[in-house]
């Protein structure tokens, strides 16, 4: 696939490989292994969740280069979503 | 925060250009639904606070292993829709409509997975009535669900309109919209996926 | 309409809220019973809003038919599915009347039903106005216009909308919960998209009518585009 890498900030091969790896890793957290109280690794596992949202909405969804309004909102989302997905989560 | 990858160092960089993926309309559509998913996520997160001990035990039926199966598959999709659109933008013709297909058959992948799993459910007897927890397991992953199947039509509309040489500025910031739907979908599994089965 | 329907519905007989579902029979008749008078005059003002919809739904066909031209399918599918909607909203009003004509004489569970029949309906009979969405959304969005009947976001909003009635229908499965007709996803959220899709249309409609005036002027400078010369994509 020539041309692909001359294209700035093109490196959505290596987003996807990040994004499996932090895939498994959760699902490896969540079958009850790593660290040691259940709330630390759910709290864990959710921010995992954000970080992966923001390489989507980055790389994929081609955010990077969008106007600063648009980048505004969805950070905003994924920063709002996630907190308050945490703090839901940590005062059931 | 520093956008420009490698130009400030060499010369005054000029101000980087900056693309709207799709149009204006796509983003009331696309940030509009993930905000309402975001409310769903939070009433689900709510709703378990008050019997988590039903919730956790519940999600003890469900098999991790699809969903981490259906998050590579969603992944896999996006990666083959993005490298579709620039290759679009290039005015390719041939490797586009291929790799939205690649997308199309990672999405029905992940149906198949999906009846798989739900056939697997309900043959064990537990259905959306069954408890509050599974009520909302099926109520968002069939929502989801049906967010994927129009995403599907998406790409079926995507595959057919790139094999075309002339395009348009605006069939093309349709067809951008429609890549980033296919993303919100794949976004909204990786919220969906560690929520319902991982997080006890 | 809206206004209408929402002073007879919420202001007068304050049935938004809406009664819980997982009341007991005896539970909803001596709510129905006590509050009587406010409900059946609320329901009346509401049934003279609910009519004053049929026009909207003509209003947005023509306008659609700008887009398509005189064999335009879209516009009639449209004019057809918002047609039922001021009887989808009337129907389910008067099973509502009929639960609370007189509830202190019959057996609750009669009442219940009938009151059932009416917020179930109300709620749940999404079907007709996703579509309508659905249709304006294809419409809008397949405009080849060099200036459009309507800006592009308003198809989009009609994507997004048909997309959160979606849950509407649920309500048939749960008496409590976000999914019941009192409930956040099937009840709240459809209710406020439909408030915001009903301001916004009409927003657009306006817009859309003072373009068409503006277009038929002779002496505009721009050239009128006939109904029919806009190709579907």
């Amino acid at each position: 696939m020539g041309g692909l890498r001359s294209v700035p900030g093109d490196r959505v091969g290596a987003v996807w490989v990040v994004l499996v790896a932090a895939t498994l890793l959760s699902f490896w957290l969540g079958t009850d292994h790593g660290l040691g109280s259940a709330e630390a690794r759910g709290v864990l596992i959710l921010v995992v969740a954000f970080v992966k949202i923001r390489f989507v909405g980055r790389y994929f969804m081609e955010l990077r280069t969008a106007p600063t309004p648009l980048r505004v909102l969805f950070e905003g989302w994924c920063l709002a979503v996630c907190l308050a997905l945490i703090a839901f989560y940590l005062l059931g | 925060m520093a956008t420009i990858s490698d130009g400030d160092t060499q010369t005054a960089a000029p101000r980087p250009h900056r693309h709207l993926p799709g149009e204006e309309g796509t983003w009331v559509l696309i940030l509009g639904d993930m905000t309402v998913f975001a409310v769903f996520f939070a009433t689900y997160l709510y709703y378990r606070g008050e019997q988590p001990e039903l919730f956790a035990e519940s999600a003890q039926s469900l098999e991790p292993g699809f969903g981490v199966i259906n998050t590579l598959l969603l992944l896999t999709s996006s990666l083959c829709v993005v490298i579709g659109i620039r290759a679009v933008r290039r005015r390719r013709t041939r490797l586009p409509p291929a790799l939205f297909a690649g997308a199309l058959a990672c999405g029905l992948g992940f149906s198949a997975v999906k009846f798989v799993e739900y056939r697997e459910l309900l043959s064990a007897g537990i259905t959306p009535a069954t408890n509050s927890f599974f009520m909302y397991y099926f109520v968002l992953t069939g929502l989801h669900f049906f967010h994927l199947v129009l995403g599907m039509g998406v790409l079926v509309y995507l595959i057919r309109v790139s094999r075309l040489p002339e395009l348009g500025a605006r069939r093309l910031a349709f067809m951008e919209g429609g890549a980033c739907f296919w993303h919100m979908v794949d976004l909204l599994w990786i919220v969906l996926f560690p929520l319902l089965y991982l997080v006890r | 309409m809206m206004v209408v329907f929402g002073i007879g519905f919420w202001g007068v007989a304050r049935l938004i809220p809406p009664p819980v579902p997982s009341w007991s029979a005896t539970e909803l008749a001596g709510y129905l019973t006590e509050h009587q008078t406010r409900i059946r005059i609320g329901l009346v003002i509401a049934m003279l809003g609910a009519a004053l919809g049929f026009g909207f739904p003509v209003a947005i066909m023509l306008q659609l038919r700008r887009i398509e031209g005189p064999a335009s399918p879209l516009a009639y599918l449209q004019l057809v599915t918002g047609l039922l909607t001021p009887p989808l909203f009337i129907f389910p009003m008067f099973a509502m009347a009929a639960s609370a004509y007189r509830p202190e004489s019959r057996a609750p569970e009669i009442t219940q039903a009938l009151n059932d029949l009416g917020w179930l309906a109300l709620v749940g009979f999404g079907g007709p106005a996703i579509l309508q969405s659905i249709v304006i959304a294809i419409a809008v969005l397949s405009d080849r216009r060099a200036d459009p009947v309507f800006p592009r976001w308003v198809g989009y909003f009609n994507v997004w909308a048909a997309l959160l009635f979606l849950p509407g229908l649920l309500v048939i499965c749960f008496h409590t919960g976000p999914f019941a007709w009192n409930g956040v996803f099937a009840f709240w959220v459809p209710l406020t998209i439909f408030t915001a899709w009903y301001v916004v249309m009409a927003a657009m409609l306006l817009r859309a009518i003072s373009q068409e005036e503006r277009e038929a002027l002779p002496d505009s400078g721009a050239t009128p585009v006939p109904v029919g010369q806009a190709r579907l994509g």
